[in-house]
């Protein structure tokens, strides 16, 4: 019986390793559903309504919305993006809560409107800001 | 040739360079004037003026009357060089005057006599936006500017009488001005300056301006509210130099009548006028009616010639031509005006008016002769009344105070005698010569002072040293022996007056100091007073012209002035050089004079110099210093200038106005002419001279010539125009000219507009003429003003019996019709009417837009072959209207004709079948006036219809009057007392109805209470119509007027509120399904207002809910209900 050829047995080497690789895939990290806070920064301290507008990664879903301590909440949900609308005396805080699929996901809030205890809505929002904190 | 220097143009109005804040108080420069003729009638024509420096600059300024009254008025700056004091673009002080401009009037008139070549150049210039508009080919306008009839040369050398030559001018064109037409034209200004400047820079390769004495600028379209004519200034070609300028567009070479008065303008004419008070009523002056006579055949529209006063002006009446009327009686001819025999008779004479004033005086002319005066309205002597106050200076004297300056009541024909009683004068025409008027005229004894030889003309040398005197003859008259006149120079230079007062007739002296004066021409003017307002002037002219060497001088080696204590005041002189090394010899000026700050301390060439006397530190009394120029190269090498300032206490005055200070009149209303008494206490009451002006265009000074001295009268015209209602305060600021620094006393006058209805006023309502059968030309008439909103732009026709009367086509007006105020005039048709009465009514009525109209009753009587009597009756129906039960009597008239040579002799008599018809004139001899009544006693609701038979002996069938009386019930609100309720946010309409009452228009209002906030009622319709911004019941009282009649009635609507769905709501504002629009405007009317629905909207409309809820617990609102079901959805995870 004649020895195998050198460069056979590098060759079959090689793709033995290949064949290993592709039977075993290395698995992606999974989604972990979990809590968002939305907190709210404001220049004014008699804020009496806020709309505000989330926007979700593409394949994030929004399990719940529940609204701070002392607020009343309305929201909407369509394919990527939450609008709420918040009622109550307004303070710097958490102003809502969102329930999300995946917690480590890139989220983007963003106040739309505020009106004072007199129904005008505010001149400018540059003061506003929303957080989300998981 | 291009732009050597482009001139930089002020825009019109306020907006004026600030630069001239930085060249300091003072500035020189040269004067034009332009006249602004508006193409409506009614508009004021407005005089600005504008000052082109050195640099070619042209700024817009304010020259007050009284400033340039002591240089002969604002006529006399017109192209002429002057240094000035500039506040905000208003001449606040004139420090000097130089000669004339080359080429200018001045010089016209001092060269009387001698026919003077002055072409024009026409230029068609077109809009780069209307580029296919050309009103006329270039052989169209070389037609209308030419030297044939009616063209524009051969004109003026008819008016000039041969004085003038336009031969050599030229048309070019059509150019292209760089700019669109919004670039040089607004709605009521155009800017000239930029417009000969364009216009000009594109004709600059065709022409050398400097052959030219005047420019033509013709656009191609209009050039927005008027046409300008006067003077200006070019750079082109060298310069800058004055031009003669008109601005004109459309069809203007066509009307060349408008093309002859903007050249009047450009040659230094002014306005002359009827007198009353309108400024282009007068067709004895081409300066006030421009175009009005439709040349047979070709079809040119053009005007007569230019008055006597005006043709004296510019020198083409020589003095050889002009009688001065003497005290006493005289019989002279007065030959035609135009194309006159060269016979040596008068052209006009002048009559003194010494009751008026010095400078006040009448001509006589004679007019409708020949050549462009031929279609005037009659042949006869013509008389103006100059410096009367009245619009113009010269105003036309019309006898008969119709309101027509135009027609024969202006024109005084053999037989007919024209006095004046206030000035004892007496002016009868004798008989027609040829084609000259023998007129006597009687002047009776009065104070007087004249001067024999008024105007000199002296010449010197630079150089020379010598005095020139010089003497003339004063004459004095009507006072007692032993009254003193005085003399004074009126403004400083080099004379000097020997003789400064004397009594009786004399010799008046002065010697000229020629010592220091350097070439130009200097103008003195020395005044002769006898008493208050009886006065002569002397006017002197003096050329220095340059020697071989080099020479120096000063404009003038005096300056005697006069200032408050405590202030600061310019001085000025112009050093002149002349002879070899004139333009770069240098010069340095000082003055040893503590009080004296030389502005500019050294220079070279010809330049002015200017320096401040500062009286802060000095005592009042005479002071007095040299300005010494020294001139190294120049013999002698100083020249001095002897300043001598007197410095006086500041006075303590006091000006108190007496007389109507505030003023109501109704929108659109014809103007009114008040006056106010000024008292005037302090220094200058006993006789300081003084003149007003004021701060709005709501209102018009007349202009007072000679300036009012101490206490006197103000006159004016309060004009409402355009102005909407309100209250409008205008400023009528004093100023004294012997002391222009101090602070002017002002008062204030209140004109206050009101809502006015629209109607048509006329100046006269009837119109007669008579003329003998076979006459062919009648014409006539009237002034028609709109009155009410918008007067000045109303579209107003007249309607008349086309067969009978005919308006003539004047330019390019719709027949017919015509816009704001303005005068209209007919042809009565003459051919083939019988002898006796034609009566014809004109209508006029505003062409839309509703309001009331007017009638004119125009009669002809005809004296000639005998007719037949007839009968006629000026109206052939007539309708009224009653009340039922209404105790009211209507009165009516209509005028009964009997025509024919017999008629007036003949009786008539009316007679009616129905008893509401009472005759109250039933019967008469000859034409006169048919009356009646109508009273609705009795009668029910409906028509009731009659006829008035009119008959007379010998005229055929009876005339008839169908007579109609509709007799209606009383006026009254339909309709339910609640009113359909609305919602609050959705639209609501409703409709008032009325029955019954007269059938005038009715006119709804809301006397008490109101309706909601949004919804409103329509005065005219009675339309409720609106969206409800509030809930609730509103009560109100609406009233309905129709006539005198009126009704009222109470009424109740109320505005619910929409029940709008939780879910809905939150989804608009969430981004989801919006809300119908209703929906969407009642919850921005809850929340915030801002046009759309927000988180504050929401809010409020939430918060509603809860109150609602909270008042009565037991039943929370159905939206509550639904809002806490909406929230437990959304709550749930």
């Amino acid at each position: 019986m004649r020895p195998m050829p050198r460069h056979l047995l590098i060759g079959l080497a090689a793709a033995f390793a290949i064949g290993v690789a592709c039977s075993e895939p290395t698995a992606p990290p999974r989604a972990v559903p979990g809590t968002l806070e939305l907190s709210l920064a404001s220049p004014n301290a008699d804020d009496r309504a806020l709309l505000a507008k989330v926007v979700l990664p593409r394949g994030v879903t929004v399990t719940a919305v529940t609204a701070g301590a002392g607020l009343e909440l309305f929201h909407r949900v369509t394919a990527d993006t939450v609008r709420l609308a918040l009622f109550g005396d307004l303070a710097s805080g958490v102003v809502a809560r969102l329930e999300v699929s995946d917690a480590a996901a890139a989220v983007q809030a963003q106040v739309l409107e505020v009106s004072g205890p007199d129904d005008r809505l505010r001149e400018a929002l540059g003061g506003y800001a929303l957080t989300v904190r998981r | 040739m291009s732009l050597s220097r482009a001139l930089r143009c002020a825009l019109p109005g306020a907006l004026l360079p600030l630069s001239i804040a930085a060249q300091g108080p003072e500035t020189s420069g040269t004067v034009h004037a332009v006249w602004r003729d508006p193409a409506r009638a009614g508009e004021p024509a407005t005089l600005t003026h504008h000052l082109t420096l050195d640099d070619g600059t042209t700024l817009r300024v304010g020259i007050a009357r009284g400033l340039a009254e002591p240089y002969g008025g604002l006529d006399a700056l017109d192209r002429r060089r002057v240094r000035v004091a500039l506040r905000d673009g208003q001449v606040t002080a004139i420090r000097g005057i130089d000669a004339p401009a080359a080429g200018t009037l001045p010089e016209a008139r001092l060269l009387a006599g001698l026919a003077q070549p002055r072409p024009y150049v026409t230029l068609l210039c077109a809009f780069p936006d209307f580029p296919d508009i050309r009103p006329a080919t270039l052989a169209e306008a070389e037609r209308a500017m030419g030297g044939t009839y009616p063209g524009m040369a051969h004109y003026w050398d008819e008016v000039s009488n041969g004085e003038i030559s336009m031969a050599g001018s030229i048309v070019r064109g059509w150019y292209t001005l760089p700019q669109p037409k919004s670039a040089y034209v607004g709605s009521s200004e155009a800017n000239v300056t930029l417009l000969a400047r364009d216009c000009a820079a594109a004709a600059d390769a065709d022409v050398h301006f400097p052959d030219f004495a005047g420019v033509n600028f013709v656009m191609n379209t209009d050039i927005g509210c008027c046409f300008w004519g006067g003077s200006g200034g070019l750079t082109l070609d060298g310069g800058p130099r004055s031009y003669g300028m008109t601005w004109l567009g459309g069809d203007v070479m066509r009307n060349v009548g408008f093309v002859a008065h903007e050249m009047g303008h450009s040659l230094g004419l002014g306005h002359s006028s009827g007198p009353y008070g309108l400024v282009y009523d007068s067709r004895w002056d081409v300066m006030s009616m421009g175009a009005w006579y439709v040349t047979p055949g070709e079809g040119f529209v053009i005007g007569s010639h230019v008055n006597a006063y005006g043709k004296r002006r510019l020198g083409w009446i020589p003095d050889a031509r002009h009688y001065e009327a003497v005290v006493g009686t005289q019989t002279i001819l007065i030959e035609s005006a135009a194309q006159p025999a060269a016979n040596g008779n008068p052209l006009m004479a002048r009559v003194p008016t010494p009751r008026f004033g010095a400078s006040q005086y009448y001509t006589l002319e004679a007019r409708g002769l020949a050549g462009y005066d031929a279609p005037l309205p009659g042949a006869g002597i013509v008389i103006h009344r100059v410096g009367g106050g009245g619009a113009t200076a010269s105003n036309v004297v019309d006898p008969d105070g119709n309101f027509e300056p135009s027609d024969l009541g202006a024109v005084f024909a053999p037989g007919e005698v024209f006095e004046d009683r206030v000035n004892d004068i007496t002016v009868s025409v004798i008989e027609r010569v040829g084609n000259a008027f023998r007129v006597t005229i009687r002047l009776g004894d009065h104070p007087r002072v004249s001067i024999g030889v008024p105007s000199r003309q002296l010449t010197a040398t630079a150089g020379t040293t010598a005095a020139i005197a010089d003497s003339a003859v004063l004459t004095v008259g009507g006072v007692p022996p032993g009254t003193t006149w005085t003399a004074r120079s009126m403004f400083a230079g080099p004379l000097a007056l020997q003789t400064t007062s004397g009594t009786g007739s004399g010799m008046l002296r002065w010697t000229l100091q020629t010592a220091g004066l350097g070439p130009g021409v200097y103008y003195q003017s020395v005044r002769v007073e006898l008493m208050p307002a009886v006065f002569a002037d002397l006017e002197v002219r003096l050329q220095v012209t340059a020697s071989g060497t080099l020479v120096a001088g000063l404009s003038q080696t005096a300056l005697h002035d006069s200032t408050i204590a405590g202030t600061r005041r310019s001085g000025f002189t112009a050093v002149r050089l002349s002879g070899p090394g004139a333009d770069t010899a240098s010069w340095t000026v000082s003055s040893a004079a503590p009080w004296i700050t030389v502005d500019s301390v050294a220079g070279r060439g010809d330049r002015w110099v200017s320096y401040t006397r500062d009286a802060t530190s000095l005592a009042p009394g005479l002071h007095t210093a040299q300005i010494l120029v020294d001139v190294p190269a120049a013999s002698p090498s100083r020249v001095t200038m002897y300043d001598t300032l007197r410095v006086v206490a500041r006075p303590s005055w006091g000006v108190t106005a007496r007389g109507a200070s505030r003023t109501t009149l109704a929108q659109g209303a014809m103007p009114v002419r008040d006056s106010l008494r000024v008292e005037i206490s302090g220094p200058w009451g006993a006789g300081g001279e003084w003149f007003a002006n004021q701060s709005t265009g709501s209102f018009y000074l007349m202009p007072e010539y000679p300036l009012p001295r101490g206490s006197g009268w103000l006159r004016f015209t309060r004009a409402p125009g355009d102005l909407a209602p309100g209250v409008y305060p205008a400023t009528i600021g004093f100023t004294f000219s012997a002391a222009p620094d101090v602070e002017p006393f002002a008062i204030v006058d209140t004109l206050v507009v009101v809502a006015g209805t629209s109607a048509l006023k006329l100046s006269r309502q009837t119109t007669r003429d008579s003329l003998v059968a076979g006459t062919t030309v009648s014409e006539d008439s009237v002034f028609v003003h709109p009155e009410g909103p918008s007067s000045s732009s109303r579209v107003w026709a007249a309607d008349a019996p086309p067969t009978r009367l005919a308006f003539p086509l004047m330019g390019s007006l719709i027949p017919n019709q015509r816009t704001g105020p303005e005068w209209i005039r007919w042809v009565r048709n003459v051919a083939g009417r019988s002898g006796g009465w034609h009566v014809d009514t004109i209508r006029f009525a505003f062409v839309s837009g509703g309001g009331t109209g007017a009638q004119l009753i125009d009669s002809l009587f005809i004296a000639g072959p005998a007719a037949p009597a007839t009968l006629a009756v000026s109206a052939s129906s007539r309708r009224t209207e009653l009340q039922a039960g209404s105790s009211t009597i209507v009165a009516d008239s209509a005028f009964v004709t009997l025509g024919g040579a017999s008629g007036g002799s003949v009786g008539w008599s009316a007679t009616r079948s129905s008893t509401w018809i009472a005759l109250t004139t039933a019967n008469g001899l000859g034409s006169g006036t048919l009356r009646w009544t109508r009273g609705a006693a009795g009668l029910t609701a409906g028509w009731h219809v009659d006829t008035i038979r009119i008959t007379a002996a010998a005229t055929g069938s009876p005339a008839r009057i169908l007579d109609s009386l509709r007799v209606y019930a009383p006026l009254a609100i339909t309709g339910a007392s609640l009113r359909p309720a609305g919602v609050m946010g959705a639209a609501y309409a409703d409709q008032l109805t009325s029955a019954d009452g007269p059938s005038a228009p009715v006119r709804w209002r809301v006397t008490s209470g109101a309706l909601p906030a949004g919804v409103a009622l329509d005065s005219l319709t009675g339309a409720v119509a609106g969206v409800p911004e509030a809930s609730g019941s509103f009560s109100f009282t609406v009233r309905v007027v129709a006539g005198t009649a009126t009704a009222d009635r109470a009424m109740t609507m109320t505005v619910t509120e929409p029940t709008l769905a939780a879910t809905a709501v939150i989804d608009q504002l969430l981004g989801g399904a919006r809300l119908a629009d209703d929906h969407q405007r009642y919850l921005d009317l809850l929340g915030n207002r801002n046009g759309r629905v927000d988180i504050g909207d929401v809010r409020a409309w939430r918060n509603r809910i809860l109150a609602a809820a909270a008042e009565s617990p037991a039943e929370p609102p159905a939206e509550l209900q639904r809002l806490d079901t909406l929230l437990a959805q959304r709550r749930a995870p």
